[in-house]
């Protein structure tokens, strides 16, 4: 279990990211290079769909890295208000745009497989509608960032949003069991286990892991911007002062 | 060259598949780009601010 107050310091943790982000970022481009060329040239196409089930490889990633992104964000914001931890409000802050990117990129997805699949490009079923609230909230999260100029009580107010809105994750999950929905349920995260061919599973799998590697390495370099904005910041007041 | 055809047309497809992919790839190179930029842009302001502070640092210590 890594000692987390050892990564408190900013100076450590920085120089901590830098020896970890070539293999972070090295490891992210390999997986994301080998899922890409599963998902468009080894999988095959789909028995009912035909070539459009390709879409599902960049959907299901983006789909699982918007709530697990918000997952995490959520997780920092809880560690920021209860212990205070420096770097747990920069890591929830520094998430935010990340997993905007991919709720974005899920619903776009979404979106172009569902017009010739469903032969809509939009309804409001559960699905759908709690994974639009949630791009809300992100966005709501990041306008409450830039709203209050003071960072420990931006932090704060924000922290709030972050762990009320998490309720919308099992919401958005448990969405197409609780209710009737367009949406299909879940293939991979069911009790019984994955229901998907291998070749499909292999590329998934490929991609979930590359983009999840891709946000520790975004996210690396975001932190490493809050820190370095932080420190901007103080040296301009005491400038202001002096 | 035929089979590139076939493979780029996405079984008929290919008007949903391939925004799908540019989206996707499109955010994540975008997300990448700005995140180092502003890294760069910020190193490069913290460096003048320093410099700046170094350079008064005589000034305000007398008073």
């Amino acid at each position: 279990m890594v000692n987390l107050h050892k990564l408190a310091n900013p100076g450590r943790f920085l120089r901590l990211s830098r020896a970890v982000l070539p293999w972070v970022g090295g490891i992210t481009a390999v997986l994301l290079a080998a899922g890409f060329y599963q998902a468009l040239f080894v999988a095959p196409a789909d028995y009912q769909m035909g070539d459009a089930v390709r879409i599902m490889y960049v959907h299901v990633p983006s789909a699982y890295m918007a709530m697990f992104v918000y997952g995490t964000m959520a997780a920092a914001s809880a560690v920021a208000m209860i212990w205070k931890h420096p770097l747990a409000d920069i890591v929830a802050k520094a998430s935010a745009p990340i997993g905007t990117a991919f709720t974005v990129a899920a619903l776009g997805t979404g979106m172009l497989w569902g017009e010739p699949m469903w032969g809509t490009y939009w309804v409001w079923d559960a699905r759908l509608t709690s994974v639009l609230i949630l791009l809300f909230v992100y966005l709501g999260y990041m306008a409450l960032w830039a709203a209050i100029d003071d960072p420990a009580r931006a932090g704060r107010a924000a922290a709030i949003l972050a762990l009320v809105g998490s309720v919308n994750l099992p919401v958005i999950h448990f969405s197409v069991e609780w209710w009737n929905t367009l949406h299909q349920p879940a293939s991979l995260l069911r009790a019984e286990g994955p229901a998907i061919d291998s070749t499909m599973l292999t590329a998934l799998l490929l991609l979930l892991g590359g983009f999840t590697t891709y946000y520790f390495t975004v996210l690396l370099w975001r932190v490493h911007r809050e820190i370095l904005a932080r420190r901007i910041r103080s040296l301009r007041i005491v400038q202001a002062q002096g | 060259m035929d089979q590139v055809r076939t493979w780029l047309e996405m079984g008929g497809y290919a008007w949903f598949v391939w925004p799908a992919y540019a989206l996707t790839v499109g955010v994540m190179a975008w997300l990448v780009v700005d995140s180092l930029r502003g890294l760069r842009a910020d190193r490069r302001t913290l460096d003048a601010l320093q410099r700046y502070d170094r350079g008064h640092q005589g000034q305000r210590d007398d008073s």
